[in-house]
C-alpha cells in the first residue's frame, strides 16, 4: 500500500492531475482522468448471474462486449437500481476496457499532488488497497481510487 | 549472427519456406515418375533450390548455401538424364530438404549446424555415378558476389536466375501471391506450421480478393457519407434508403474478409503424401493415400491447427490399422491398403474423414482395457454399444498400442487429438468394424470467428448455443412430459429412442430465473410445451431445457473480459441484431455438470433395467385384430415383424402359409386358437415372426399399435385360457398377453413331439428343480409349468435364498435361475455352484429377458450350462429334460466307477 501512495508524493511537488469525480452513495470518489476512455450513458446492461457478484453485467460498446463492474459492490455497498443519473465510466486498465457503474458523475477536478492527505484509516468498509490518495475538497473527503486495483478486485 | 537487413532475411525465409513446401510434393512426383523424368518438374525444383542457394550465399548463410549447392548438383544430374531418381535417392534429397527447412527455423545459428551427414550422402550419390565430370564440383563456399551459374555445367536455366544483387521476390509468381499481414491472427494452438523468426504469422491472399475488399470498403465509405448527409438534413426517406445498402455492403465485406483467411484443406492433406510414403517404407507396409476434396477451404488457423491431430491419426492408421501385405492377403483383402483423407463442406462446417481399410478396432479389447484402467465400470461395459466402446479410445489415459512404438505411441494418445479438435470447436467421432476398417470423422467450423448458433432464452437472458454441438431438438407436449421425463435419484432424465439422457436446465447452469418446475404435480401448471436441446460433446449426449427457443443465427464471437475467466459455462458473447448482448454457451464447459449425473445414471440405468426384470416389467408389442380387443406379445420372443400383402398368403391343407425366402412359414391366426374376434383382412397385414422348436412361425396381426413397457405382475387372472399368459391393463384397456409357444402348440401340434416329461425315478421320486426367480409373475408361471411336466420345484425369490437352500442340503437335480436378481444374481449364483466341490456337477440353466451376446457370454463364463429366453417354455422344457438325463447318466457313471 505504502509504495502506491508514496510514488506520486515523491515526484515534483507541483505535479497536477485531473480526476473525474462521482458519487457512490454518500461517498465522493475520483479516478485519474488518464485512465478514463469515456463516460457512457448506455445503461442497457445484460446481467450475467454466474459471473462474480461485483460484475454488474455486460454491455455493447460499439460492437465490443464490455464488462461492467458495479462499483457499489466493490466498495461493499448494496447495489441499487440503475437511475437516470447512473453512468458507466469506461476505464482502460490491466490491458482491457472495463465499465464502472457509478451513481452520478459530478465534476472534473484538477488536484495538486501536494494537497494529497494520508488516507485516514477509518474510511468505512472500504479496503485500503483501493485508495490511491485522499483529498479535502469543499469540506468533503474525496477518495481517489487506484483504478488497476479496483478493476482487478474480485 | 545478427543480420544487417532483417527484412530481407525475413523475405528469404518466407519465400524459401513456400518453395520447400512445394518441393516435397515435387520430389514425390519425381520419384513416382522414375525413369520417365519430367524435365519441367525437375527444372522447377532445380530453380527453387538454386535461387535459395544464391540468396543464402548473398546473406552469408554458408550452411544453407552449401547444402543447397550439393542438392542442386544432384538435381542437375537428374535433369540431364544422367541419374535415375530411385526411391533411395529421393530419400536422401527429401532428408536434405527437411534439413534446409529446419535450418530456416533458426537462421541466426544456422551456420554452426553440422549438415555434413546430408552433404556426404548427396555426394555419395554423385560419386557413385560413372560420369565423374559433373560430380567433381568444388566444395568451396560461393562467395556472395559470384554468379551461381558459373559453377553450373549447364546454363539452361540462366534466364530465370536472379542475380544475387536483386531482391529474391523476383521468384514469386506475381499475380497470385501478395503477402498480407493478418493482424487479427488468432493464436493457433500447437500449430505445426512454421512461424517466422519474429513470431508473427503472415497470410498469402490472392490479389483479386484484396481488390474486392478495396472496392467494398469504397462502397462502405460512400454509403456512410450518404448516411451522414441524410442524417444532417433529417431526411427520413433518404436514411431509410441507405440502410439496405449498408446492410448489403457489410455482408459482402464480411464474406470477403473471411475469404482472406480461408485456405484449402489440401495444405494439410498434401503433407501426408510424404508421411505415408515414409511410414510405408519404415513399417514395410503397402498403403495408398487417396485425397478427396483437398480444395475445400477453411480458416487458416483451423487448417494449421489440424495438422497435429491429423498427423497423429494418419500415423495411427498406418501403424496399427493397416496390416502388413501378407496379413492382408491372408484376410482376403487387396495387398495394398487404402487410406482415404477427404474433406466435405456441409452447411457452415467442414467434415474431414480419415478412413482406412485396415484391421479395425477390437472393441472387446478396448472395453477390457478401459475396465482395467478404471475408465469404465464393468457394468457400464456390458451395456455399452460397440460404437460407444470404440469412442473410449478418446478417453484420457487410454492407449491401445501394447508396445510403444516410435511411429504412433509417443505417450500422447487419442485424447490429445480430441482435445485439439475440441479446442477448435470441432467434434471427433469414430466408427469401426473389426477387420473391415476404421473411419474417423472430424467436424469443424469453417471459422472460429463466426459460427451458426441457436438462440434460446433462459429467464431474461438470451443465450447462443453453437450449432455444432446440437444433436437435435425435442419438443414435448404437456401430455408427454410425464412419460418422457423420468427421475433417477433426484436427477432428471429424458427417454429418447430407447436411451436415457441426463437432463439439465439452462437456468440451473446459468443461475437464471427458473420458471419450469418439472416436479409440478398439477398438470395445468406444467408448460404447454417443453423444448429440449440435445447437446453432443466429446461423445456424450445430454438434454438441456431452455425456456424458449428462437431461430438459428450466424453470430460473431466476441471475447469476454477477464472477470469471466472462471465461468466455464460461457464461451464468449455476441451482439444480437437488436444491439443486446447474448452469452455463448460453452457446451464443453457444462458437460461435466451433466456428466456427474451421467456417471450416476449409467449405473442407475443398469439397475433400473434390473428393476424392470425384477418386477416382471417387459417390453411388449400391442396389437389389435378388432377395435374391441387388445393383445400383447413380449418383444423378447419376437424375431421380426414383416409387412405382408394378403395376396401372398396361401392356404395349404387348411393351414395358412407364407412363401418366404425359398421356404414356407406357417401363419397362425388368433381366432383359430383362442376366443378372439376378428375383422376382415385388409390389403396388407403384419406378421409377427417368432421361433418355436427351432423353426419360424408367424402370427397374423391386423393393426400393430405400439411398443410399451408393462408390468406383467399386474395380472388380474381374468383369463385362464390356453394360449394366453395372463391379462393386464394397458392405457385403460384390458389386454391379453399371448403366449406364442402355447399358440404354436395349439395350431401346429405336429411340430411338438412332446418333450420328455419327468420320468419317475424309482429310487428318488420325481427330479427336483431349484428355481431362483425374483419376479412373482414369472416364478408362478414357471412353477406351474414345470410341475405340470412332472417335476418337483423348489422356488426361491432370489439367488441368495437359492444358495442357502442348496447349502442346507436340499436334494436338487438341477438349477434354473434368473440372471438379474437382488442380493445374489444369477451370475454369482452359477459361479458359486460351479466352484463348490459338492455342487459342481449340478446342471444350471439361466433364464433371462436380456438377450445380448454379452450377457450370454458372461453367463457362460460363470459356468451356466444353458441359456434360455424367459417365456419360451417349450425350449425350456426340452432343455430341462435333456439336462436331467445327462446328469443322471453322469451320476450313474460316477456311481459305477
Amino acid at each position: 500500500m505504502s509504495t502506491i501512495i508514496d510514488e506520486p508524493a515523491t515526484q515534483a511537488e507541483s505535479e497536477e492531475k485531473e480526476v473525474i469525480v462521482f458519487r457512490i452513495g454518500d461517498l465522493k470518489i475520483g479516478i485519474d482522468i488518464d485512465c478514463v476512455r469515456e463516460i457512457n450513458g448506455n445503461l442497457a446492461i445484460a446481467s450475467v448471474p454466474i459471473a462474480p457478484s461485483h460484475v454488474r453485467g455486460v454491455t455493447n460498446l460499439r460492437g465490443e462486449v464490455l464488462t461492467v463492474l458495479d462499483l457499489r459492490r466493490i466498495l461493499n455497498m448494496e447495489p441499487i437500481e440503475v437511475t437516470q443519473e447512473s453512468a458507466n465510466i469506461v476505464v482502460q486498465a490491466n490491458g482491457e476496457a472495463v465499465g464502472l457503474l457509478v451513481d452520478r458523475v459530478e465534476d472534473v477536478l484538477k488536484l495538486r499532488d501536494a494537497d494529497a492527505q494520508p488516507p485516514t484509516s477509518n474510511v468505512d468498509r472500504i479496503a485500503s488497497e483501493l485508495f490511491e490518495s485522499v483529498y479535502q475538497v469543499d469540506k468533503e473527503l474525496l477518495i481517489v481510487l487506484n483504478v488497476e486495483e479496483t478493476v482487478a478486485r474480485t | 549472427m545478427p543480420f544487417e537487413d532483417p527484412e530481407l532475411v525475413e523475405e528469404f525465409v518466407e519465400e524459401s519456406r513456400t518453395s520447400l513446401a512445394d518441393i516435397e510434393q515435387q520430389f514425390l512426383a519425381i520419384e513416382s515418375a522414375g525413369e520417365n523424368v519430367d524435365h519441367d518438374l525437375v527444372n522447377t525444383v532445380f530453380r527453387a533450390i538454386h535461387s535459395m542457394k544464391g540468396t543464402a550465399g548473398f546473406l552469408g548463410l554458408t550452411t544453407v548455401n552449401k547444402l543447397a549447392h550439393v542438392l542442386e548438383s544432384v538435381l542437375d544430374e537428374v535433369r540431364n538424364d544422367k541419374l535415375v531418381p530411385t526411391s533411395d535417392i529421393v530419400d536422401v534429397m527429401l532428408a536434405a530438404a527437411d534439413q534446409l527447412c529446419s535450418l530456416l527455423d533458426d537462421l541466426e545459428s544456422s551456420n554452426s549446424v553440422d549438415v555434413s551427414e546430408h552433404i556426404d550422402a548427396l555426394k555419395q550419390i554423385l560419386d557413385s555415378m560413372q560420369s565423374g565430370d559433373c560430380a567433381a564440383e568444388p566444395e568451396s563456399v560461393d562467395s556472395p558476389t559470384a554468379t551461381p551459374e558459373i559453377q553450373q555445367p549447364t546454363s539452361e536455366v540462366a534466364p530465370t536466375e536472379p542475380t544475387p544483387t536483386t531482391q529474391p521476390e523476383a521468384e514469386t509468381p506475381p499475380p497470385q501471391a501478395e503477402p498480407v499481414k493478418s493482424s487479427a491472427e488468432a493464436k493457433a494452438p500447437n500449430s505445426a506450421a512454421s512461424s517466422t523468426p519474429k513470431g508473427e504469422t503472415s497470410l498469402r491472399v490472392p490479389i483479386s480478393v484484396v481488390d474486392n475488399l478495396m472496392n467494398l470498403v469504397g462502397e462502405l465509405v460512400l454509403s456512410r457519407n450518404q448516411l451522414l448527409q441524410s442524417i444532417s438534413t433529417e431526411q427520413l426517406a433518404a436514411i431509410k434508403a441507405v440502410g439496405p445498402r449498408i446492410n448489403q455492403v457489410t455482408a459482402e465485406l464480411q464474406e470477403a474478409v473471411m475469404q482472406t483467411r480461408l485456405q484449402p484443406v489440401g495444405n494439410v492433406f498434401n503433407r501426408f503424401t510424404r508421411v505415408v510414403r515414409d511410414l510405408n517404407k519404415k513399417l514395410n507396409k503397402k498403403c495408398k493415400l487417396v485425397l478427396e476434396g483437398a480444395d475445400v477451404e477453411i480458416d487458416k488457423t483451423i487448417v494449421e491447427a489440424l495438422s497435429d491431430p491429423m498427423t497423429h491419426l494418419v500415423r495411427n492408421s498406418l501403424d496399427h490399422a493397416i496390416e502388413i501385405p501378407a496379413d492382408r492377403v491372408s484376410k482376403g483383402k487387396a495387398e495394398e491398403g487404402i487410406l482415404l483423407l477427404s474433406a466435405v463442406q456441409e452447411a457452415g462446417s467442414v467434415k474431414i474423414i480419415i478412413k482406412d481399410d485396415g484391421a479395425g478396432i477390437d472393441v472387446e479389447r478396448v472395453k477390457k482395457k478401459a475396465v482395467e484402467k478404471g475408465i469404465l465400470t464393468p457394468e457400464r461395459a456390458e451395456i455399452m454399444t460397440d460404437r460407444e466402446a470404440a469412442r473410449l479410445i478418446f478417453e484420457p489415459g487410454f492407449s491401445t498400442a501394447a508396445v510403444v512404438s516410435d511411429v504412433s505411441g509417443r505417450g500422447v494418445g487419442m485424447d490429445v487429438v480430441r482435445t485439439n479438435i475440441e479446442r477448435l470447436n470441432g467434434v471427433v467421432d469414430v466408427d469401426t468394424q473389426l477387420n473391415v476398417g476404421t473411419t474417423i470423422s472430424i467436424s469443424l467450423p469453417l471459422t472460429l470467428a463466426i459460427m451458426p448458433a441457436l438462440l434460446v432464452r433462459s429467464g431474461h437472458q438470451f443465450i447462443a448455443i453453437p450449432q455444432i454441438n446440437i444433436g437435435e431438438l425435442v419438443r414435448l407436449r404437456r401430455d408427454d412430459i410425464a412419460d418422457r421425463i423420468g427421475c433417477i435419484k433426484g436427477a432428471k432424465v429424458l427417454r429418447s429412442r430407447g436411451s436415457l439422457l441426463p437432463l439439465i436446465k439452462l437456468s440451473g447452469v446459468l443461475h437464471t430465473e427458473d420458471s419450469i418446475n418439472l416436479d409440478e404435480t398439477d398438470p395445468e401448471k406444467m408448460p404447454r410445451e417443453l423444448d429440449i436441446v440435445i447437446l453432443e460433446v466429446g461423445g456424450s449426449r445430454f438434454g438441456l431445457i431452455a425456456d424458449e427457443l428462437f431461430g438459428s443465427e450466424e453470430i460473431v464471437v466476441k471475447p469476454l473480459g477477464q472477470h469471466f475467466a472462471d465461468c466455464d459455462s460461457l464461451a464468449g458473447a455476441t451482439i444480437l441484431g437488436s444491439g443486446e448482448v447474448a452469452m455463448i454457451l460453452d457446451v464443453k464447459g457444462i458437460a461435466p455438470e451433466a456428466q456427474l449425473q451421467d456417471a450416476a445414471n449409467d449405473l442407475e440405468t443398469v439397475s433400473s433395467d434390473k428393476k424392470d426384470a425384477q418386477a416382471g416389467i417387459e417390453t411388449v408389442l400391442l396389437f389389435r385384430n378388432h377395435p374391441d380387443e387388445q393383445f400383447a406379445v413380449p418383444m423378447s420372443l419376437i424375431q421380426r415383424i414383416d409387412d405382408v400383402k394378403v395376396s401372398r398368403i396361401d392356404s395349404v391343407a387348411g393351414q395358412k402359409v407364407l412363401q418366404n425366402r425359398g421356404g414356407s412359414m406357417p401363419l397362425l391366426s388368433l381366432e383359430d386358437s383362442i376366443n378372439a374376434k376378428n375383422s376382415p383382412l385388409e390389403d396388407r397385414v403384419s406378421v409377427v415372426v417368432f421361433e418355436v422348436m427351432g423353426r419360424e412361425a408367424g402370427l397374423i396381426v391386423q393393426e400393430v399399435k405400439d411398443l410399451c413397457k408393462v408390468d406383467l405382475e399386474s395380472d388380474d387372472s381374468l383369463h385362464r385360457e390356453r394360449g394366453v399368459m395372463g391379462s393386464i391393463v394397458v392405457e385403460g384397456k384390458p389386454t391379453r398377453v399371448i403366449s406364442l409357444s402355447d399358440l404354436a402348440e395349439l395350431a401346429l401340434p405336429d411340430w411338438f413331439v412332446e418333450p420328455p416329461t419327468a420320468a419317475e425315478d424309482d429310487e428318488s421320486g420325481p427330479p427336483t428343480i431349484l428355481l431362483a426367480e425374483d419376479s412373482n409373475f414369472f416364478r408362478k408361471q414357471l412353477v406351474n409349468f414345470l410341475e405340470s411336466k412332472g417335476y418337483e420345484v423348489l422356488d426361491c425369490e432370489d439367488g441368495q435364498v437359492a444358495w442357502e437352500r442348496l447349502q442346507d442340503g436340499e436334494k436338487v437335480d438341477m438349477v434354473v435361475t434368473d440372471l438379474e436378481m437382488p442380493r445374489l444374481d444369477g451370475f454369482e449364483l452359477s459361479r458359486n455352484i460351479k466352484q463348490h466341490p459338492d455342487f459342481r456337477s449340478l446342471p444350471v440353466i439361466a433364464l433371462t429377458s436380456l438377450s445380448s451376446d454379452e450377457h450370454r457370454q458372461r453367463a457362460l463364463d460363470c459356468g451356466v450350462d444353458e441359456y434360455q429366453m424367459k417365456l419360451n417354455q417349450m425350449e425350456l422344457q426340452c432343455s430341462v429334460a435333456r439336462m436331467i438325463e445327462q446328469s443322471k447318466a453322469t451320476r450313474k457313471l460316477e456311481m459305477a466307477t
